[in-house]
């Protein structure tokens, strides 16, 4: 199983640093990841589990490939309101979040492998309430 | 003293006008039942691309609508140049609908359709749609939207917005297709 990490467009040291630690890759091994690639790049195609940080557009769109989906907050950053996104989506199950401190133990969470899909709310709703409000 | 006579009474009716036009301007657009307009085939559309992730969501909501004709879309603002190219903007295309949806660069559009309006130079339907990342609290520019009164509608991603700020509208609360 492959591991992909990434940190978006953003500097993360932090959790660059944590996942390359013993502790972690401890811990990826033991629960089967026998591949790592990083990467800062936008292409997110075939891969098994996630790491990320907490930025809206990569959850997101990570969250449509239905896998395995750790995201890790960048505690560092001033009102980080797009932290906000990741503690919802993890009140729903859609996927675990932590800091680079927790996220040794966040991999051996059983959670990981039971996370609920998530299906956004269409847009064609908005759209046909414009359509609507605009009489056409 | 005369003079100073005549300026008061200036400042005095030009603050009434301004009020009654905002008042007016709050009645009109607070009135959302369609059953008097007139059956639109085209609806000028104007939409604001700001940066990387709100130009995102914004795509995805224009690439939903019926049908995109003609639409007038700017993007690249400076901060003091932006007031002065919105106020532009808005008044060579006098769009029917104004879709915002962040960040901070959208708010001199929203004046502008907002002023044009007021104005009656215009009819403008000023929608803003909240990003799907504000949770438990409006961003900034849709906070300013919201209790300014200029706006028809606040669209939010999340219920606890709605719970918080009454006055917008829940998009999971919206009829579902057909």
């Amino acid at each position: 199983m492959t591991c992909f990490v990434t940190v978006g467009t953003t500097l993360f040291e932090g959790l660059i640093n944590e996942i390359l630690s013993d502790v972690c890759i401890e811990d990826l091994r033991s629960i089967g990841v026998n591949r790592i690639l990083l990467q800062i790049a936008v292409f997110i195609g075939r891969y098994r589990k996630f790491y990320s940080h907490a930025g809206a557009g990569t959850c997101l769109e990570v969250l449509k490939l239905q896998k395995p989906f750790i995201v890790v907050i960048n505690e560092l950053l001033m009102d980080n309101h797009q932290a906000e996104l990741a503690v919802a989506l993890a009140e729903g199950a859609h996927l675990l979040h932590c800091t680079p401190f927790t996220l040794s133990e966040t991999i051996r969470n059983s959670g990981l492998f039971t996370l609920i899909p998530y299906i956004p709310l269409s847009q064609k709703r908005v759209a046909r309430f414009i359509d609507n409000r605009m009489g056409v | 003293m005369f003079f100073i006579f005549f300026l008061v009474t200036a400042v005095i009716l030009f603050g009434v006008l301004i009020a009654t036009a905002y008042l007016t301007f709050l009645v009109r657009h607070s009135n959302h039942s369609n059953k008097n307009k007139e059956k639109k085939h085209e609806v000028k559309t104007l939409a604001v691309l700001g940066s990387g992730g709100h130009t995102t969501e914004m795509l995805g909501l224009i690439k939903e609508s019926r049908e995109v004709g003609q639409s007038y879309i700017s993007s690249i603002f400076s901060t003091i140049y932006a007031t002065y190219f919105a106020f532009e903007v808005v008044y060579r295309n006098r769009p029917d609908l104004v879709l915002l949806n962040g960040p901070g660069t959208c708010i001199p559009i929203a004046f502008a359709a907002a002023f044009f309006d007021l104005i009656r130079i215009s009819d403008t339907t000023i929608i803003y749609e909240e990003s799907i990342c504000r949770v438990n609290k409006l961003s900034m520019s849709g906070a300013i939207l919201y209790y300014s009164g200029l706006i028809d509608d606040v669209l939010v991603q999340w219920p606890g917005l709605k719970a918080k700020y009454p006055r917008c509208t829940y998009i999971g609360d919206l009829k579902t297709c057909e």
